[in-house]
């Protein structure tokens, strides 16, 4: 019996920087029932969530839980009307019982001590409420994770919550534990008068839990219906932004076998405590997109194929060469392979200047004498021809790198990189982030110049679907740590793209 | 934090005992010093130097005790060991005027105000504390030999008052003993059973989980700071009553030892965590080893390279068991 809204959001609204990371989100959610939400990274999921949680204060708009509006000005303040969140990470204290976890901040008193014994009846209470056999008395840290999870949504149901919001609940489990963990969801509304918020980006999992589902796309609801009442394609369809990136000559190219420069195929390759299916090819002269959404395991792949981290059965061939053994990122760099992460600061020397952070990397090949003696004229010279090649805008080469804008950074990342003799492989990790776009646009004018005019491959992780599109002439998908889809440029569509980036 | 994925079998009442040998080690390890050093100065056994030792050991483990409460939470903190000065000093100096125990009254008294600055600079305007609480050491110090003229401290008229508090026993243990047992018993309940004990812990182990759950963390490393210059104004007070004098640089003795026990206590009974029976244990192997290089006639820094050995020991025997560290010693991964 669905009776009235329990949960009333009208037209909220959250805006950083001029940008509204929610634009006047409306929706309702009743009692006894679970509304889903999906969307892309960056559609304004948990921003929505730490506005219900009291974390953020929104900039307009209105909650109302069971007719009065509500005002939160702390977590404090929402977890006493009735709302509680199980975060994606874990957030428990390891040598602690399930049971002081589950209590921890609200412990029960005897005199001025704890009082153990009642603590455990109190969790022992919760766990029977919620029908679980998770033991309460071992230090959470000897618990799997399937069960860490339980322990945390126990303990946000110590405070008798009246809404629980998931966020990613299943993302952190093992293969075998996430259909038990749905299993425990459903029942869990029947036993329970109880409403819930699960945030996922699997769209299987959606459909299969859900009794309404909102879309978020770019900060806004744009789709609400009840699971019975759409499709998988039309949830898709409305993941789908509008386009913000300019058009992009990009030939058609053929590549044959000899322009092989990385090739992957393993079936069962264990890194990061999965396994892994990956196909994976990268010829000369060629961009090849990788996109997924996050935590899909690209930038795990690139770790391992540079060396950065260490896998078992992961073979691959580079610049026509086998390489089975283990190898370390000095070695691949020798064999012509760089990767620029994903974190720009773990690309530079922020406290160095412009030259000591481009220069680094060449001291012992061009600027040193035979006795190691730097020659600090040419390292000079060397930078200013590395940033006026790369369209840096930059005061003077002795100033500070972190005095840059994030994009110049990039580009002289990037800039220096393609100096190295022998390169023929180049990995970028997410490389446009926090450019503005009129910087996007030269990057990818520049990338594209570059594999007219070397040798090289560049493999362009992102998870921006407009600018992979734009710039690469293959995209591979990757989805939990698996590659599961290849598009060649005349293939590309937004849809499906995105689709294979939500199935697993 | 990691999850096991598969749970441990047992295989047995004697493999559980094995299992256990390594929590205990360390205090395995002190009866084959103390048989050690027996073995090389027969005289090491007699009850004066073992009661000499376990009141040196005292006083020690009330600044083992005093260090934990912060480092519980995080911050490294080395304010303590002048604190510890300054309650030694402050109390001498009081004693000219008023009676013993009112005199070790307003030196912990304003010895654990003198915390909240310290405390105010890192809680509140957030300067990291390994730099912030070694600045006040310094600043204490300093002002402990403004006091003392910038000489030891000694006077006629303290009389044997002084020493009483070392000298004294009861029931053949000495008053230091006493006091640290006490001492050790009720922070060791408040660690384990109390709020805000528990909640020291959790701040050092999760800011994020602390947050979530409501936890007011100024509050409790608030009160962190206060409880360690209490413990360490008494533990200075204690040591500086066995030496019967009072130096304002009383502290540079204290400190490194302190770190070694806090570290060492980390590999005792409840490993990978500060515990009170650790500070214990590691209180005496540090001053058994200490007193015993001393009586085997070697020179003072025979003693320092000991002490330094027995922290690097401590460190290393956590790196290799718990890959995360303790709070305040974290390991690169």
């Amino acid at each position: 019996m669905k009776g009235q809204p329990y949960i009333k959001i009208t037209d909220l609204t959250k805006i950083f920087s001029d940008v509204p990371a929610n634009n006047k989100i409306s929706l309702e959610i009743a009692e006894r029932e679970i509304l889903t939400i999906i969307g892309e990274n960056g559609a304004g999921k948990s921003t929505f969530c730490k506005m219900l949680t009291g974390i953020y204060h929104p900039d307009g708009g209105t909650i109302e839980i069971d007719g009065k509006k509500m005002s939160f000005r702390n977590a404090m303040d929402s977890s006493k009307a009735g709302i509680s969140m199980v975060y994606q990470e874990r957030n428990l204290i390891g040598y602690l019982t399930g049971a002081q976890n589950i209590c921890l901040g609200l412990e029960p008193k005897k005199g001025i001590l704890i009082s153990e014994k009642e603590a455990m009846k109190r969790a022992l209470e919760v766990r029977d409420k919620l029908g679980l056999t998770v033991p309460l008395d071992q230090p959470v840290e000897n618990l799997g994770a399937g069960e860490q999870q339980l322990i945390e949504i126990m303990r946000a149901f110590y405070t008798n919550p009246k809404l629980l919001i998931l966020d990613e609940p299943t993302s952190s489990l093992g293969e075998n534990e996430i259909e038990p963990f749905l299993n425990f969801i459903k029942e869990m509304k029947k036993r329970i008068n109880i409403s819930v918020i699960f945030i996922s980006h699997k769209i299987e999992e959606v459909f299969e839990i859900a009794d309404k589902i909102a879309v978020f796309t770019d900060g806004c609801c744009t789709l609400l219906r009840r699971a019975e009442e759409t499709t998988q394609d039309e949830c898709i369809k409305a993941m789908l932004r509008s386009d913000k990136v300019k058009p992009i000559y990009v030939p058609e190219k053929e590549f044959g076998q000899e322009d092989l420069m990385l090739k992957v195929d393993v079936s069962d390759a264990e890194y990061d405590n999965k396994k892994h299916r990956i196909y994976f090819e990268a010829h000369t002269g060629e961009i090849v997109g990788v996109y997924g959404l996050v935590g899909s395991g690209r930038t795990e792949f690139a770790e391992v194929i540079f060396g950065l981290r260490q896998a078992e059965k992961f073979s691959f061939s580079f610049n026509k060469k086998e390489i089975q053994e283990k190898y370390s990122a000095a070695e691949m760099l020798e064999k012509g392979m760089i990767l620029i992460p994903e974190k720009r600061i773990n690309g530079i020397f922020p406290s160095m200047s412009i030259t000591e952070n481009i220069c680094n990397l060449f001291l012992k090949k061009n600027l040193s004498n035979k006795f190691g003696i730097v020659n600090f004229r040419k390292c000079r010279e060397f930078s200013k021809k590395i940033c006026e090649k790369n369209l840096v805008k930059y005061r003077d080469t002795e100033q500070a790198i972190s005095e840059l804008s994030g994009g110049n950074i990039q580009k002289i990342i990037i800039g220096r990189s393609i100096e190295l003799e022998n390169i023929r492989l180049l990995i970028l990790d997410e490389p446009t982030t926090g450019m503005d776009i009129g910087a996007k646009n030269e990057v990818y004018q520049h990338l594209r110049q570059l594999v007219v005019d070397t040798d090289i491959a560049i493999i362009f992780i992102s998870s921006e679907l407009d600018e992979i599109m734009a710039v690469c002439d293959k995209i591979y998908v990757f989805a939990g740590g698996n590659t599961t889809a290849e598009f060649p440029r005349h293939e590309f569509l937004k849809a499906d793209i995105l689709e294979s980036a939500i199935r697993e | 934090m990691k999850s096991k994925n598969s749970r441990t079998e047992s295989k047995g009442i004697l493999d559980d005992i094995i299992k256990e040998i390594p929590r205990f080690f360390l205090l395995v390890a002190l009866l084959i010093l103390i048989v050690f050093f027996t073995c090389l100065t027969p005289s090491f056994i007699r009850i004066s130097n073992l009661m000499n030792i376990l009141r040196t050991a005292s006083a020690f483990g009330m600044l083992g005790l005093g260090f934990t409460m912060v480092q519980a939470t995080g911050d490294m903190n080395f304010t303590f060991s002048a604190q510890a000065a300054m309650g030694a000093v402050l109390t001498g100096i009081f004693m000219l005027h008023m009676p013993y125990w009112i005199s070790v009254f307003l030196a912990v008294l304003i010895c654990t105000i003198s915390g909240l600055a310290p405390a105010f600079i890192v809680i509140r305007l957030k300067v990291p504390a390994f730099i912030t609480t070694m600045g006040f050491m310094t600043i204490y110090t300093g002002v402990l030999k403004v006091l003392t003229n910038n000489t030891i401290l000694y006077k006629i008229e303290w009389g044997d008052r002084y020493t009483a508090l070392a000298r004294g026993e009861i029931a053949g243990i000495p008053y230091p003993v006493i006091i640290f047992v006490i001492a050790a018993a009720a922070v060791h309940l408040f660690f384990e059973r109390s709020k805000t004990g528990r909640y020291l812990f959790a701040i050092g182990a999760s800011k994020t989980t602390c947050k979530q759950v409501g936890i007011n963390e100024a509050k409790i490393r608030y009160i962190g700071y206060l409880l360690c210059s209490a413990l360490a104004a008494l533990g200075g007070i204690m040591y500086a009553s066995s030496l019967g004098q009072a130096s304002p640089l009383l502290g540079n003795d204290l400190t490194l030892p302190t770190i070694a026990i806090t570290m060492l206590c980390a590999t005792f009974y409840q490993t990978g965590r500060y515990n009170v029976p650790g500070i214990i244990v590691a209180s005496i192997i540090m001053i058994v080893v200490q007193n015993g290089v001393m009586g085997l006639g070697m020179e003072a820094w025979v003693k320092d390279i000991a002490v330094g050995l027995m922290l690097i020991i401590a460190v290393s025997f956590i790196a290799k068991t718990h890959k995360k560290g303790l709070p305040t010693v974290t390991f690169g991964s």
